[in-house]
């Protein structure tokens, strides 16, 4: 299960949480808590939806618990782009760094649509096996962080 | 596609630019299983992990079973052999005893081996 999956969930949780050695933890914290959970998995589900459901919501605890220390403000935000641009393990241009700022700006549920259905290019029939929302939402909430993610580059520019 | 989305394509592309150590990947199994076993086995896991078993039975009832089946199509089959060897007013009366022959030797195997249908059902639908 590991072996199979891990690269892929590995992806969905970097994109939420960014830096590699948080998301290393995640996806540990991940496969824990699966393996702690594996009595309430009864396969009305993928294996991978169900972990990876998992996976997303970790990461976004894992957020909120570092909003919550205070170690992300909203100044802070302003220097995600610098902050990526200074990782050894962020390979991408200035404006590719500027657009994970944008994404961080955006609320959770937006932020995990926007990243599964832009960079995965996930069906919104499977995103919404994954995060138990309508299609109808989901298709509302990408629009809406598409848009706000375009306001911020034309903004910038 | 909405012309948002295009437009962000146009901007940003859609490459990943986040990287990830040499072989992180390859040790990322065992370190998952280090650090599972160094949180120790989950409350009811031995329960939890493997599948719910039936209750043990003093005797593998499949062997059996098959040994039942393997009689009754021996029997089936020396009827048919003896049916179509006869005369055809023999073939009538060797056809009546052989579909008696089918009907009961079933009925008269499950007996000996002291089975019911819910046994039987039972042993079929289990994994072995």
């Amino acid at each position: 299960m590991v072996r199979q999956y891990s690269e892929q969930l590995y992806w969905q949780v970097r994109r939420i949480v960014l830096v590699h050695d948080d998301a290393n933890d995640v996806l540990q914290n991940t496969y824990l808590k699966a393996w702690n959970a594996l009595d309430s998995f009864h396969g009305d589900s993928k294996v991978f939806t169900w972990l990876s459901r998992i996976a997303i919501n970790e990461s976004l605890d894992f957020l909120r618990r570092q909003k919550a220390r205070g170690a992300i403000s909203a100044d802070e935000d302003q220097s995600v782009a610098a902050t990526l641009m200074a990782d050894s393990y962020f390979d991408g241009s200035e404006v590719q760094a500027q657009l994970q700022e944008a994404i961080t700006q955006l609320p959770d549920v937006q932020r995990t649509v926007f990243q599964l259905r832009y960079f995965d290019d996930m069906k919104y029939s499977e995103m919404s096996q994954l995060l138990q929302t309508s299609e109808g939402s989901l298709k509302a909430s990408y629009h809406i962080a598409v848009k706000k993610i375009s306001e911020f580059f034309k903004s910038h520019d | 596609m909405e012309k948002e989305t295009i437009y962000l394509e146009k901007q940003v592309g859609r490459s990943n630019p986040f990287r990830v150590p040499e072989g992180y990947f390859d040790s990322l199994p065992d370190e998952v299983m280090k650090r599972i076993d160094a949180a120790g086995a989950p409350a009811g896991a031995a329960e939890t992990v493997s599948r719910p078993r039936k209750k043990a039975r003093l005797f593998s009832l499949r062997p059996v079973i098959r040994y039942a089946a393997a009689s009754v199509a021996a029997l089936v089959i020396c009827a048919a052999v003896y049916v179509s060897s006869s005369t055809s007013s023999d073939q009538q009366e060797a056809t009546a005893a052989a579909a008696t022959v089918e009907d009961a030797s079933f009925d008269e195997v499950a007996d000996y081996v002291m089975l019911d249908n819910a046994d039987i059902y039972a042993c079929l639908s289990s994994d072995y």
